[in-house]
């Protein structure tokens, strides 16, 4: 199953990119978006601890636009969005 | 009345004003109107800024600003008040302005009390991002606030 993920702010510098696709086998849950995306990471920036804490404070939001938690599930081809920690006005 | 939109450079070649909020916002029911411009100032932590550039989920902006428009008018009981929000998205140098929020209420305490719910609410609710360039050429993106629901 592919799932997209839309980046925002500092995430698509980080992913030098503005969409992610990645292949999960099954359906997955929120949870386990965000901890491929800190194994990427990982092998990218050799465990950098900023990046890492940014996407461990980060928020989901569902196609719906609605925030969802970890445990939110997608079941089928989806996109979803990592929303950093905001700051605007 | 409520109008709200992302200024954004790539798409249209708006630019944020104050001319387009009094329209919107004159009432004549309204004894009180106000207005609220964030502007790009030149030092933030002691670094000199040369301008930022803001990057926003302009639909979930939306939705936000709304939100947070229609609890405003709850939590304060008003009937004829105007509101008018724009927030740029990409660069804006030193100086010029990020952000608009006007405001037309009946009296002027009311218009005071919703001009400050909604722009200390856009700073922790509204999914924009600021990242900071500065004269030394470096820039970083601004920490914020985590929005996570666990």
């Amino acid at each position: 199953m592919k799932i997209k993920i839309k980046l925002f702010g500092n995430c698509k510098d980080i992913f030098r990119a503005s969409v992610l696709q990645i292949n999960f086998a099954k359906s997955t849950k929120v949870k386990n978006i965000r901890n491929k995306l800190i194994e990427i990471i990982e092998k990218k920036y050799s465990s950098n601890k900023a990046y890492k804490d940014l996407i461990k404070k980060s928020a989901f939001c569902s196609e719906r636009d609605e925030i969802v938690n970890d445990t939110y599930v997608l079941n089928k081809d989806k996109m979803i969005s990592i929303i950093p920690p905001i700051g605007g006005g | 009345m409520f109008h709200a939109a992302i200024i954004d450079p790539l798409k249209s070649k708006k630019k944020i004003n104050l001319i387009r909020a009094e329209k919107f916002i004159k009432n004549y029911d309204a004894g009180a109107s106000i207005f609220f411009v964030g502007n790009i100032r030149k030092n933030n932590n002691n670094k000199n800024v040369s301008g930022v550039a803001y990057d926003a989920f302009d639909r979930l902006v939306i939705k936000t600003f709304k939100k947070i428009y229609s609890e405003g008018i709850k939590k304060f009981k008003l009937k004829k008040a105007k509101v008018f929000i724009e927030h740029a998205k990409g660069y804006v140098p030193l100086g010029k302005p990020s952000i608009i929020i006007a405001v037309s209420c009946k009296h002027r305490s009311e218009a005071y009390k919703l001009s400050r719910y909604l722009i200390e609410q856009i700073k922790i609710r509204a999914p924009i991002w600021k990242k900071e360039y500065y004269k030394n050429q470096k820039s970083e993106w601004l920490k914020g606030t985590s929005i996570r629901i666990k």
